[in-house]
C-alpha cells in the first residue's frame, strides 16, 4: 500500500507539472483543445472525490472504534 | 444586463439546499468531534485521500479565486496564467511533495496547530508571536463575508448585511457542532459543487465566443497587452505575484490539513492532486473574465464576469453558480474560524494561562469562541468595503511574508536556531508596516517582498552568529 502510495505521489505531482505546462501552452496559442481538457476535469473531479468519499464511508473507513 | 431579473424560484431553491445541507453535516458529525481535541481540530488524523483533495481545494480556493481572477482575467489577459496561476501550482512542489509528508510522519502528535509547530521548531516565546500574528489575519475572512454578501445582495436583492449574517451564521454552526469533522465533509460537497459548477460554464462560453481564436481576437482588437506573457506588470509586479503564490507555504490551513492525514504518503497524493484540479478551475475563471472583457468592456470587471455567467448559464445552474461563490467562501472561512478559536484557546489561552484546562473544556471553548469570532467578522467587514484585493494586498501579503523564512527555512536549514526564528518573525512583524505605511514603500518595492527580504537577512545572520556546533532538532534533509 506504501509503496503504491509512494508511486502515486510520483505521479501526480508529474501530472500537476504537465499541467501547468499545458495551460502555458494552450493560452500561449489560443488552443481549443484547452475548453475540452478544463470541462473534463472540472466535471470529474469534484463528483469523483465525492464519490469516492461516500465508497470509503460505506466500507467502514471512518467508522469509531 | 438587470441580473435580479434572471434570478429565479428554482436557484432560490437550490442555494436553500445547499445552506440546509452544511447545517446537517454539523448535527451529524457533533458527537464524534467532541471525543478529543485531537478529533475536534484534526479529524483524529483520519482523513483520506478523497476528503483531503476537497478540504484542501474548497478551503484554498476562495472568493478570489473566482470573482478575484476573473476580474484578473479581464484586466491582465493571458498574463495572469503566466506570472500566478501556473507559478503558484510550481512553486508548491516541494510543500506537497516534502514538506506535507514530513508534518504529517515526523512531527510529533503533540503539534497540532501552526503556533505548536513554531514552537517545536523554535521555542514558546517564538510561539507567542506566531499565535497573535495567526489570530490577526483571520481579518481576512471578513473580506471574504463581505464579498459573498456583496454578490447575494447584488444578484438575489437580499439585504447585505442580512446575506453576511446568514453565511457568518451558518458556517459558526456547523463548525462549531463538529470541528474539522463538518469542515472536511462540507468542503468535499462544497469542492464538487464549485468544480460541477466551473465546467458547466465552459460550453456556453465557447458556443457564445465561438472559440477561443474568436475571443483572443476580440481582445486583440482592444488591448493587444492582454495577450503578452507578462502584460504590463512590472518586473516587481511580477516578483510580487510569484511571492503570492508562496502563500500556501505559510498558511495554517495547510499545516493542519497535513496533520489530519492518515500518513504523509496520503497528504502528497492528495496535494499534488489539489493543485492539479485546482490550476484547471483557475483556468475557467480566467477565460471567463477574457470573455467578460470581450463582450462587456465598458462594465466594471466583477459585474462584466456575473453578467456572462448569467447569461450563458440557464435557470437553476445560475443557482448552483452562486452556491459554489457561497461554497468557496463558508469553506475559507469555516476553516479560519476553527483554526482562529483553537489558537486562542488552546495556543494562547490553555498553553500560556491555563495549562491545566482539559481536553473537554477546551472543544467547550473553542465551541463558544467560534461563534464570537464569527460576530467580530460580521462587523469586521465594514473595513473591507472597498474590495477583497485590499485584504488580500495586506493581510496574506502580512501573513505570508512574516511566517515564510522561519517556517520553511526551519524545517530545512541545517544551522537553524532558536534566537534566529525568534527575532526574524518578530523582525517581520515590526518591518511590514513600517515600509508598507510609514516610509510608503520606496522605489515601488512591495511591503511583502521587502519583509521577505529582510526576514531572510535577519534569519540567515543571527543563525550564524548564534549556531554552537549542534542543531536543535533534526532538518527536513535529515
Amino acid at each position: 500500500m506504501t509503496g503504491n502510495l509512494r508511486l502515486w505521489g510520483k505521479v501526480t505531482m508529474w501530472l500537476m507539472i504537465f499541467q501547468a505546462l499545458f495551460l502555458l501552452w494552450a493560452f500561449y496559442n489560443h488552443a481549443d483543445v484547452l475548453v475540452y481538457e478544463l470541462f473534463l476535469i472540472n466535471l470529474v473531479a469534484g463528483p469523483a472525490c465525492l464519490i469516492a468519499y461516500l465508497v470509503e464511508v460505506s466500507r467502514g473507513v471512518f467508522r469509531e472504534d | 444586463m438587470d441580473l435580479k431579473s434572471l434570478w429565479t424560484s428554482l436557484d432560490w431553491a437550490i442555494v436553500l439546499i445547499y445552506f440546509a445541507g452544511m447545517i446537517l453535516v454539523g448535527f451529524i458529525f457533533q458527537r464524534r468531534a467532541g471525543s478529543s481535541l485531537s478529533s475536534f481540530f484534526l479529524a483524529a488524523r483520519k482523513f483520506t485521500i478523497p476528503i483531503l483533495i476537497g478540504t484542501a481545494a474548497a478551503s484554498w480556493y476562495e472568493s478570489w479565486t473566482v470573482v478575484g481572477l476573473a476580474e484578473c482575467g479581464a484586466t491582465m489577459g493571458i498574463s495572469v496564467i503566466f506570472i500566478y496561476v501556473v507559478p503558484t501550482a510550481l512553486l508548491r512542489i516541494p510543500l506537497a511533495n516534502i514538506i506535507g509528508p514530513y508534518i504529517r510522519d515526523k512531527v510529533p502528535d503533540w503539534v497540532v496547530t501552526m503556533p505548536d509547530l513554531i514552537e517545536y521548531l523554535y521555542d514558546k516565546k517564538t510561539k507567542l508571536i506566531g499565535a497573535v500574528l495567526v489570530i490577526t489575519t483571520i481579518l481576512y475572512a471578513s473580506a471574504l463575508l463581505f464579498a459573498v454578501g456583496e454578490v447575494l445582495h447584488l444578484i438575489t436583492g437580499m439585504n447585505l448585511f442580512l446575506a453576511m449574517v446568514i453565511c457568518g451564521a451558518i458556517v459558526a454552526l456547523y463548525t462549531s457542532m463538529a470541528g474539522l469533522w463538518a469542515v472536511g465533509i462540507t468542503d468535499i460537497f462544497q469542492f464538487a459543487i464549485m468544480t460541477f459548477a466551473a465546467s458547466m460554464l465552459v460550453w456556453p462560453l465557447v458556443a457564445k465566443t465561438q472559440g477561443l481564436a474568436h475571443l483572443f481576437d476580440l481582445i486583440r482588437a482592444q488591448d493587444p497587452t492582454l495577450l503578452t506573457t507578462t502584460g504590463t506588470s512590472t518586473p516587481w509586479d511580477i516578483l510580487a505575484w510569484v511571492a503570492a503564490a508562496a502563500a500556501l507555504y505559510a498558511s495554517p490551513q495547510s499545516y493542519q490539513r497535513f496533520g489530519a492525514a492518515r500518513s504523509g504518503a496520503e497528504a502528497r497524493v492528495a496535494y499534488n492532486m489539489m493543485m492539479f484540479i485546482g490550476i484547471s478551475f483557475s483556468a475557467i475563471m480566467v477565460l471567463t473574465g477574457m470573455v467578460a472583457r470581450a463582450y462587456y468592456p465598458a462594465l466594471k470587471p466583477s459585474l462584466g464576469f456575473w453578467s456572462v455567467v448569467f447569461e450563458v448559464l440557464p435557470m437553476g445552474m445560475r443557482g448552483a453558480f452562486v452556491a459554489a461563490l457561497a461554497a468557496a467562501v463558508m469553506s475559507t472561512v469555516d476553516t479560519d474560524f476553527l483554526i482562529a478559536s483553537t489558537v486562542l484557546v488552546k495556543d494562547l489561552y490553555k498553553d500560556f494561562l491555563k495549562p491545566t484546562l482539559s481536553e473537554q473544556s477546551v472543544i467547550r471553548a473553542n465551541r463558544l469562541a467560534i461563534p464570537i469570532f464569527v460576530a467580530l467578522m460580521v462587523f469586521g467587514t465594514q473595513f473591507f468595503q472597498e474590495g477583497i484585493g485590499k485584504a488580500w494586498y495586506y493581510v496574506g501579503g502580512f501573513e505570508t511574508s512574516a511566517f515564510m523564512i522561519p517556517l520553511v527555512a526551519g524545517l530545512f536549514y541545517k544551522r537553524s536556531t532558536i534566537q534566529g526564528g525568534f527575532w526574524a518573525l518578530l523582525g517581520a512583524v515590526a518591518f511590514y508596516p513600517l515600509w508598507e505605511f510609514i516610509l510608503k514603500s520606496p522605489g515601488g518595492i512591495p511591503a511583502n517582498v521587502a519583509t521577505w527580504i529582510v526576514s531572510a537577512v535577519v534569519y540567515f545572520g543571527v543563525c550564524n552568529i548564534t549556531y554552537k556546533g549542534t542543531a536543535a532538532r533534526p532538518s527536513v534533509a535529515d
